[in-house]
């Protein structure tokens, strides 16, 4: 593709966005850019190498808007990662925070949105266990219509989400919910050939010192999101601290539940190992916790 | 002060042309054919033919063919050129190039090819024999360092510019000499009529050798063809890719005690990975010996060391290379004997070490116990060994309580006053050259390219000092080949054990004759260059130099139980190398090398070399990662101080960071952990792989 | 317009521009092969090093990951801009070029880290500070004396640059 045989659209509304991409299935949705330009880039002095066509969603307001009731946050996919955070730690759930937070650097931040580290590859969708622990539910729209999705239906490839013909990722609703903890772990895999990182998140309610509803999940390149409602129902209404044996035995089935990993993959198995004991240290934490509350 | 050479306006060059290399995508094999689609007006293509003198290229010890044409050794490996007005219809000629490969199996590390390594090096001193048999205990480990890249913002590039007569090469280099010659050779011309112009460096300088020269050669045989200005550079891909790594060892180190835990012999076993061209032996090989018993007191010694290659990218010239890898063995081999004997490191080391042919003599302000000394004291080492070792033994396995997870490790090591970094063959004679001119303003040329704490600020200070000028009346040319002596290769080392000397004398010298009156002046004064040590001088291999400067480092760290993530809490280091007045901001420097040391320690390579295949299950990565150096967020404090040296001729410390910095950390890491690493860089992922075995 | 240009309208340096160019342009070759401005530095080409930070409205972003389509009515203040333009007066005094020391590839990047963090923020503090500045790497590994001048020039409590939408 010649560098000036790209043809850019810029949409200035929604509904003009969707009836274009619906006319153009194949061009490529833009947003921040940072997962699409280091796979495009052809060296320095030289342009891109786009494809021919692109869309680029910077200008639809629709796709930039926050608006919050008293359940739900909700927020536009073309906002940057710097934009949401600005909102503050006593706004957003601590979890979110948290792993936005830990997107990048601070300059990346400017640029990456919630939408585009949605739908990037595995290696770099850092934002999804997050999303998951708090049951946030993503807007898709096309022009055919509009649905609601959890984070674990977005499914991410290698190359990043597989959505149907026409559709957009539009907006997150974020659920205000309460929860007594909010834990969010990022490792860098950095020494095994790896952009990504296992991200870990969980939450904990414990009303009058019972466990009453407990979520966790891991992400990593070679572990697709993972979360698991029959490991989380294990401990409900359990009292706090939870006996030593108890958070053994779900550890142990964690780790049944990841599985081996890929024979010969090192990452896979330092990511879960690293995963069962990250849930483990994070038991010893919700434990800690709840006699402080005490 | 030219400027980066990424900075020069290309735009404002009439008739430009870009130059593109093609890469090998086989490992090894040889090019059967050659075919490209019509070439528009302006474009051509350079093959192996095309080149008019030598297609072997040599610096600094290290030597690579201009082009694999016919042969490739490595994936990667450039083995064609392409010239042309526009870089984008380069690169799709590239792409479109079909080549007709005859593909040979890949060479692993230690596969025989007739005539492909260095020969071996042996040495011995004593009866290791006997020691060995006469033994209380023995102790064995192998230790490996992983070949390692640096983040070089300003990458290998060259402008060049050609006249009837002669060319110009902008180039970013450290050895503008070396690569006129070079590339002199390369193009069959006397070396008069090459010129070169270094342009400004980025980062402390580190590697800007072989690579350098090859770019150059490949934009000067380029220009010369199409007898107009060529530009090439690396791309930031290629770099990471394809940039020559630092030096890869596997040493195996036997070590013999007596019954009170004194050394009493050694076996060095060492095995440089060199890659698909081996360097000379006085390059990386024999630095690495000198290094591999680590200025330890030790009667009955035996080094092997041999160099084997296989099909991968070279490996380059690096900070330290050799000694940093040996050193890093030899600190850690000495840490785990201390583990042994049950002594506290400095006790031990203290004893141990060796001063010249003495004993380091106690309290002696020269020595390296004082460093030893300084460098305990401002860590607090032996309160916090010892308390981390008692949390240690209270511990039932590895990760479990009492926490938190740390350690503290301490390492010693030197530099000789004239190791010049790298090994170069020329020289004969380095020389600086000053003239005072008319308008009382002190003009000084060398080679030696500013860097590092700054080099160039020294001369200007010293020289002002002397002359009693304003410093602002001092200035040194930039360096361009045509108008400045040869002293050398740039290098701290050189710059204070030559270049400072002969700036000295050159001013004194212009002292004298300003007595007359007469202006302007202008006076060269020479020395002969560094010799480095003969292969075959067992007593200067196994001896400590006189004149060494040395460090003590203390680096502590925290180990994070769930992710196993290490995080350096502190990095302390002491030097002793003479007195540095003038020499800029030498503190910051030095922490600046500690930095870079700390992240070759605990960084991975963010993505395999391109000519191994990638990780199955693992994505190929982004083409580019900042390889091993740290964030922000990972630096530790550190805390530098030079000790006060009764010796005050400065010698160069460049290497010191990188000889100690790596082996503190690593013996601070198995004090953490009780777990024996013995290579580096250590990661989360080695832990948790220490952990399965 | 021949081929398939784009006409880009934007603010460099507080002065209106026009450009022509294929939309895949990046914006550090517009700032360093069309108007000459090599203060930005392409040391990755992917966003990781830092060295090509620029100032796009009031925000430090990767010139090398900006296509020219998106620069469209965005204003734009590179490191030129941040060493000359009046606004930034007071920024220059608290921070002179000499704290950058080593080689100076990096200095721009931590100078516009620092420029895009304080216009924001005039009151960041020393977290702040090393986040801002955690995005751009040294290769001498100078970040020490970056952090330390950036935290004195904290300690004097300046308000620097105009503050931005």
């Amino acid at each position: 593709m010649a560098a000036n045989e790209t043809r850019v659209f810029r949409p200035k509304s929604l509904g003009g966005l969707l009836r274009l991409y619906a006319r153009n299935p194949d061009a490529m949705l833009y947003a921040g850019g940072t997962e699409i330009i280091p796979h495009h880039q052809r060296g320095s002095g030289r342009h891109l190498a786009l494809p021919e066509k692109v869309i680029y969603l910077g200008a639809v307001p629709d796709l930039a808007r926050i608006s919050r009731s008293q359940r739900f946050l909700d927020i536009g996919a073309c906002l940057s990662v710097s934009r949401i955070l600005s909102m503050g730690r006593n706004v957003l759930p601590p979890v979110l925070f948290a792993s936005l937070s830990g997107i990048g650097t601070p300059s990346i931040r400017n640029l990456v949105t919630l939408g585009g580290n949605l739908c990037a590859s595995q290696s770099r969708g850092d934002i999804r266990s997050a999303l998951s622990v708090i049951d946030a539910q993503i807007e898709l729209r096309s022009a055919a219509g509009t649905r609601w999705v959890g984070v674990a239906q977005l499914a991410p490839g290698v190359e990043g989400v597989d959505l149907s013909p026409g559709e957009v990722l539009t907006r997150v609703r974020v659920p205000l919910e309460e929860w007594d903890v909010h834990h969010f772990r990022k490792v860098p895999l950095e020494g095994l050939g790896s952009h990504g990182s296992l991200c870990f998140a969980a939450v904990a309610h414990f009303p009058k010192g019972a466990l009453d509803a407990l979520r966790l999940c891991f992400s990593a390149p070679s572990l697709p999101l993972f979360r698991s409602r029959t490991l989380e129902s294990r401990l409900k209404s359990a009292r706090l601290p939870i006996p030593a044996k108890q958070a053994e035995a779900l550890v142990a089935e964690l780790r049944v539940s990841l599985g081996p990993g890929r024979e010969a993959d090192r990452q896979s198995g330092y990511v879960r190992a690293t995963a069962v004991r990250l849930a483990r240290a994070f038991l010893a934490e919700l434990n800690a916790r709840s006699l402080e509350i005490r | 002060m030219q400027p980066f050479l990424a900075d020069i306006l290309t735009a404002e060059i009439k008739d430009l042309c870009f130059g593109h290399v093609l890469r090998s995508p086989i490992h090894r094999g040889r090019v059967r054919g050659l075919r490209l689609p019509p070439l528009p007006d302006g474009c051509f293509l350079v093959r192996g033919r095309d080149i008019p003198g030598k297609r072997t290229l040599s610096c600094g010890g290290f030597s690579h063919p201009v082009l694999g044409d016919p042969r490739v050794q490595y994936r990667g490996q450039p083995y064609a050129l392409l010239g042309g007005p526009d870089r984008d219809v380069l690169a799709d000629l590239a792409a479109a190039a079909r080549v007709d490969w005859e593909e040979q199996a890949a060479e692993e590390a230690g596969d025989s090819r007739p005539g492909s390594a260095a020969p071996a090096v042996q040495y011995r001193r004593g009866d290791p024999d006997a020691a060995f048999r006469g033994a209380f205990q023995m102790v064995e480990a192998e230790y490996e360092t992983e070949r390692r890249r640096i983040h070089d913002p300003d990458l290998a590039g060259a402008l060049v510019q050609v006249s009837e007569k002669s060319l110009t090469v902008y180039a970013s280099t450290q050895d503008p000499f070396g690569l006129r010659e070079a590339v002199a050779a390369v193009l069959k011309l006397p070396s008069r009529r090459v010129n070169v112009v270094a342009t400004r460096l980025a980062n402390p300088m580190e590697g800007k050798f072989l690579l350098s020269v090859l770019v150059a050669a490949h934009a000067a045989v380029l220009a010369t063809i199409c007898k107009k200005p060529v530009w090439l550079s690396e791309e930031p891909v290629d770099n990471h890719r394809y940039g020559f790594p630092g030096p890869g060892f596997r040493i195996r180190q036997q070590t013999a005690l007596d019954r009170e835990g004194n050394l009493v012999g050694a076996r060095i076993e060492m095995e440089l990975q060199a890659g698909a061209y081996p360097p000379a032996a006085e390059s990386v090989l024999l630095p690495a010996v000198r290094a591999s018993w680590g200025g330890y007191r030790v009667p009955n010694l035996e080094i092997k060391a041999a160099t084997v290659c296989s099909s991968r990218v070279p490996t380059g010239s690096f900070r330290a290379a050799g000694r940093a890898q040996a050193f890093f063995a030899a600190e850690l081999n000495s840490s785990r004997l201390e583990e042994i004997g049950e002594q506290d490191p400095y006790t031990w080391k203290a004893r141990n070490l060796m001063r010249g042919d003495r004993s380091a003599d106690p309290g002696s302000a020269g020595s390296p116990k004082a460093v030893l000394d300084a460098v305990v004291e401002m860590a607090n080492f032996r309160r916090k060994h010892a308390s981390f070792a008692s949390l240690k033994k209270r511990r039932q396995s590895t990760l479990d309580p009492p926490y938190p997870l740390r350690g503290i490790g301490l390492a010693v090591a030197y530099q000789d006053r004239h190791d010049p970094g790298v090994f170069t063959t020329r020289p004969n004679r380095c020389a600086v050259k000053a003239v005072l001119d008319t308008d009382k303003r002190l003009h000084l040329y060398t080679s030696l390219v500013d860097h590092g704490p700054g080099v160039h600020a020294l001369f200007v200070n010293r020289a002002a000092r002397l002359l009693e000028l304003d410093p602002a009346k001092v200035i040194v040319e930039d360096v361009d080949t045509q108008v400045v002596p040869d002293t050398g290769a740039s290098t701290l080392s050189r710059a204070l054990s030559v270049g400072l000397p002969l700036v000295e004398q050159c001013c004194q010298a212009i002292k004298m004759k300003r007595i007359k009156g007469l202006l302007p002046i202008e006076v060269r004064r020479s020395c002969r260059s560094p010799e480095p040590v003969a292969p075959e001088a067992d007593g200067a291999v196994l001896s400590v130099p006189a004149e060494a400067a040395w460090a003590a480092t203390v680096v502590e760290v925290e180990v994070d139980p769930g992710s196993l993530e290490i995080a350096m809490r502190g990095i302390w280091m002491a030097l002793l190398c003479g007195r540095l007045e003038g020499l800029g901001d030498a503190e910051a420097y030095v922490v600046g090398e500690v930095i870079r040391a700390a992240g070759w320690a605990s960084l991975a390579e963010h993505a395999p070399n391109a000519s191994q295949s990638p990780l199955p299950g693992v994505p190929e990565p982004p083409a580019w990662a900042a390889g091993s150096l740290p964030r922000l967020a990972r630096i530790p404090p550190v805390l530098v101080r030079f000790v006060e040296d009764p010796n005050p001729a400065p010698r160069g410390f460049e290497q010191l960071a990188h000889l100690s910095v790596p082996p503190a950390y690593a013996a601070a890491v198995s004090q953490a952990t009780g777990l024996y690493v013995d290579r580096i860089p250590i990661t989360p992922e080695v832990l948790q792989e220490c952990l399965e075995t | 317009m021949p081929g398939n240009l784009i006409k880009l309208r934007f603010r460099l340096n507080e002065v209106e521009t026009t450009l022509q160019c294929p939309p895949g342009t990046r914006l550090i070759d517009i700032l360093r092969g069309h108007f000459g401005l090599e203060g930005a530095k392409e040391g990755c080409g992917v966003g990781e090093c830092g060295s090509c930070l620029v100032l796009k409205d009031g925000q430090a972003v990767n010139a090398c990951l900006i296509p020219a389509f998106t620069v469209a009515d965005a204003e734009i203040v590179t490191v030129e801009g941040i060493r000359s333009l009046r606004s930034f007066a007071e920024l220059r005094k608290g921070l002179p070029e000499e704290v950058f020391g080593g080689c100076g590839f990096c200095a721009s990047g931590f100078l516009v880290a620092l420029a895009g963090l304080f216009v924001g923020n005039p009151e960041a503090g020393e977290p702040e500070i090393r986040e801002a500045l955690s995005g751009v790497l040294c290769g001498c590994g100078n970040y020490p004396r970056v952090v330390d001048k950036a935290l004195r020039r904290l300690s004097r409590r300046r308000k620097y640059g105009r503050k931005r939408d």
